[in-house]
């Protein structure tokens, strides 16, 4: 038991002790917040921004406690919404009551950076623990920090962990509780913590004169927050300026401004003096609090980092680096996802095995089990690229990727911080669009966001393998080295990507204008990565996707099942299936399986029928009219709206409207000849080489993939977006669809 | 004193900061993050595409591309004096451990 045991005065409160994490980004708050936190954690988004929110229960000596993640953050200058979460969050002037205690995270190693955050904090008037974490690290560089002198300057506790040791948490939480009851003592005689300055006199004038200003305005929620005072005045330009402005009035901007200006006479610009008047109280305090830093020698990331970053060997690794990811993918997940799909079959045959046909069985076979595997074949693909993605950015690779790549990515307008994301999406944009958090920039991540699902995924691929064999030539040129039908696969899988540029730049022209995007990054020392981090991560992912897209996806698959079943009746269709399964079959030559075979034949007549039949195959019909200028006929245009909920059903699709029943898959035989000897009413073939291509060219454009579009709500907290990216997509696909096929067929009839 | 930009500096060479400037959002992380006037900074090296450059500046190693270290001045380490600083910064930059 600590010292804080329950015989001391421990706050016997109804509500739980509300501590709020903040710190640099790498200074290992997650990694300390999951150790406190355990699995105790609730995750949710701050309404309105793209702003993870993540709650954490504890118990600290019988003192329960709500544990509150902040996002990573160099200073507390918010310039947009997002920012503008934890500066609400810690002065409590967002949707809830501020923190009662806040913990400041520094990394041990780099304090005179880390204290400037600190030195704002404690601006605020919070009861504040400074944590100096990494401290493990920091004995081994042999730096010499004094604790005391260190809690003596800043007029705080300060403790020392080594989260990934799990070390010092006892003196942390026990310094945590201290804090608290002594704000308690001086809230019961009527004062409030005290808040510490490190600006000059002359700026709290100013911030004084603002508040006798404010007070006239009569705006008594703002005088609540003086810190929100003192960031209109130090940020220009800023959320908290234009927010205040808004609550009163643009003379408030006269103030500013003149005040400001007063500052700038005593060579005090706005906003150079905070960061410089901080940076010399941080010298001031450091010189008593470092006693030795030993001389840094060449440390091992500069060493690594000059052959990481190198011009030839930094390209050469950074592409085996990613070669390597894909391939790993590519070799595991896919048995895995067989595996799921084998399962998921495996289930349906039991429940076929307990019902007889029937509408019970075809909502669990077809509608509920198909929807359930749909969500769950996703699962190995995002787990392990979540789990290549910790890794590499843990251990501090991916910031050098996106250095190396920031030149690149800067052609469409982004930054290197896009690369990964993008990179993922060529598996999948499901985990690639939740990878695009690292990304600070909002409207550089949103643009990511939108692009992303224009790489081209891995369930592009049944339907370009299944168009490339049908309908172009099996020649080859170079002796058989450079197969024709491989150099179409692979400039149709590079369409989304150089289609994503124009769009990345058109979308930074409008919707997302505004400053251009910078590239401003710290890169971390490499480490080598923690299992437990890694592991979290790898959780976390596959939990948040399962949980949210889960349920969606699931509502989607069963809506288009219904689609495709309603309305119609299925009497003959269930006593068929019924009768098939009755028979006994020992041969396939045999009487029965003769009957059989006939027997299927006809489901599969009445499976075509129900479906033209059904409100799928009436849109099909309906939406005709346009898709015919792509060369398309109603069968395709159902194959289109039946693959909403992901792009590789239209293969199944198409066996079911050419009547070929639902088991097939790209190298079916039989949907091989039904797809050649498709026509036209008039009987023209129905696909030719433009038409195959154009049902490529629209695959790979188009936004048929439900989950995508719940990622794409998910991650940026609203629908507008998802909308978006299926109209835009929709459109793109169709217009490139058009000009594949008429183009292809001029070229066709020219050189006939 | 000689000032030039942080962009036309080479890899090897470093400098202290004597300005930032602007007033928007890119000067003021700049600043956050110790590029602040009195801050000795060191030129890593550059992507391999030639752009971004990594610095080192207050013990960490920061990448940004040239056009965002052109906004930063310069001048080289012989010619700096703390006269150049505002009065008000004065007693400011230990220069001794910034540099480290
Ligand atoms: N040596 C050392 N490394 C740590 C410690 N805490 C975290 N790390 C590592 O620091 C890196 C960043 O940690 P993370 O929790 O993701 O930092 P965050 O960005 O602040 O959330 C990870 O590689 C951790 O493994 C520590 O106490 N000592
Ligand atoms: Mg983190």
């Amino acid at each position: 038991m600590s010292q804080m045991s329950s015989s001391t005065t421990a706050p016997v409160s109804v509500r739980p002790l509300r501590v709020a994490l903040i710190g640099n980004p790498n200074t290992g708050k997650s990694t300390l917040f999951n150790a406190l936190a355990g699995m105790r954690v609730r995750t949710g988004n701050y309404p309105g921004v793209t702003v993870e929110q993540k709650t954490g229960r504890a118990d600290w000596a019988g003192t329960p406690i709500e544990l509150i993640d902040l996002p990573g953050t160099y200073s507390l200058s918010p310039r947009s919404p997002d920012e503008m979460v934890t500066v609400d969050v810690l002065t409590g002037c967002g949707s809830q009551p501020r923190p009662d205690v806040v913990i400041c995270i520094c990394n041990a190693t780099a304090l005179e950076r880390n204290l400037f955050l600190v030195t704002q904090v404690q601006e605020i008037g919070l009861p504040t623990v400074v944590c100096l974490n990494m401290w493990d690290a920091a004995l081994r560089a042999q730096l010499k920090i004094s604790i005391e002198a260190l809690s003596e300057e800043l007029g705080v506790p300060v403790v020392t962990t080594a989260a990934l040791k799990r070390t010092g948490f006892q003196e942390l939480q026990d310094a945590v509780l201290q804090q608290y009851q002594t704000s308690q003592r001086l809230s019961a005689s009527g004062l409030s913590f005290p808040v510490v300055m490190t600006l000059t006199q002359p700026v709290q004038d100013e911030i004084t004169n603002l508040t006798d200003w404010l007070v006239l305005a009569d705006c008594p929620q703002l005088l609540r927050c003086p810190f929100l005072i003192s960031r209109s005045l130090l940020d220009p330009g800023g959320s908290v300026e234009q927010r205040i402005i808004q609550a009163t009035s643009t003379a408030y901007a006269e103030q500013l401004n003149a005040a400001r200006k007063r500052l700038a006479d005593k060579s005090l610009e706005v906003p150079a003096a905070e960061s410089m008047l901080r940076y010399r109280r941080i010298g001031q305090i450091l010189q008593r609090v470092i006693t030795a830093s030993p001389a840094s020698q060449r440390s091992l990331t500069d060493r690594l980092d000059a052959i990481l970053t190198h011009r030839f060997l930094g390209l050469l690794i950074c592409i085996a680096v990613m070669l390597l990811v894909f391939s790993t993918i590519n070799w595991f997940s896919a048995p895995l996802s067989d595996g799921i799909d084998g399962s998921m079959g495996w289930l349906s045959d039991q429940v076929a095995s307990l019902l007889s046909p029937g509408p019970l069985r075809s909502l669990l076979t077809e509608g509920v089990i198909a929807g359930v595997g749909g969500v769950l074949v996703f699962l190995p693909q995002i787990s392990l690229l979540f789990l290549f993605i910790a890794v590499l950015e843990d251990c501090g690779y991916m910031a050098r990727a996106a250095f190396m790549m920031d030149r690149v990515m800067a052609f469409a307008g982004l930054s290197g911080r896009s690369f990964l994301p993008l990179m993922s999406s060529f598996a999948c944009a499901v985990p690639g669009i939740m990878a695009t958090r690292v990304i600070e920039d909002r409207r550089d991540r949103f643009v990511t966001i939108l692009i992303a699902p224009l790489m081209s995924c891995s369930a592009r691929l049944p339907v370009y393998l299944l168009m490339t064999g049908l309908f172009v030539p099996n020649i080859s040129y170079l002796n058989g080295l450079l197969p024709l039908r491989a150099i179409v696969l692979l400039c149709i899988s590079m369409l989304g990507l150089v289609v994503a540029i124009p769009v990345a730049y058109v979308l930074r022209k409008t919707f997302f204008k505004g400053e251009p995007s910078t590239f401003l990054m710290e890169l971390p020392e490499y480490r080598l990565p923690s299992v437990r981090v890694t592991a979290h991560r790898v959780w976390d992912s596959g939990k948040a996707f399962v949980q949210q897209a889960g349920t969606l996806i699931f509502a989607t698959s069963i809506i288009v099942w219904a689609a495709g079943s309603f309305p119609g009746s299925h009497e003959r269709r269930f006593e068929l299936m019924t009768e098939i399964e009755s028979l006994d079959v020992a041969a396939e030559t045999d009487a029965n399986g003769v009957r059989a075979a006939e027997l299927s034949e006809q489901l599969n007549a009445e499976n075509a029928k129900l479906l033209e039949n059904s409100i799928l195959g009436r849109t099909g019909h309906l939406i005709e009219p346009l898709v015919r200028p792509l060369g398309w006929d109603w069968r395709l245009g159902i194959g289109v709206v039946a693959s909403f909920p992901a792009r590789e059903v239209i293969v199944a699709t198409l066996g079911t409207i050419f009547s070929l029943g639902s088991d097939v898959d790209e190298e079916n035989e039989g949907l091989h000849g039904a797809l050649a000897g498709a026509t036209w009413p008039d009987g023209r073939p129905l696909f030719n080489l433009p038409v195959s291509i154009s049902v490529m060219v629209f695959f790979a454009l188009c936004a048929q993939c439900v989950s995508t579009l719940v990622i794409i709500r998910r991650e940026t907290n609203s629908w507008r977006w998802p909308l978006f990216s299926f109209v835009y997509m929709t459109v793109l696909a169709w217009i490139g669809a058009f000009l594949a096929y008429q183009i292809g067929m001029q070229l066709t009839t020219l050189s006939s | 004193m000689q000032t030039t930009r942080l962009a036309d500096l080479k890899p090897g060479e470093s400098g202290i900061v004597t300005a930032v400037a602007g007033i928007g959002r890119l000067a003021a992380r700049l600043m956050e993050m110790g590029m602040v006037p009195g801050a000795t900074v060191n030129v890593l090296r550059k992507a391999p595409l030639g752009d971004p450059v990594q610095y080192r500046v207050r013990g960490a190693v920061i990448s940004m591309r040239s056009a965002e270290a052109a906004c930063i001045s310069v001048c080289a380490e012989t010619e700096f004096s703390r006269q150049d600083l505002p009065d008000s910064m004065r007693d400011s930059s230990r220069l001794a451990l910034v540099a480290g």
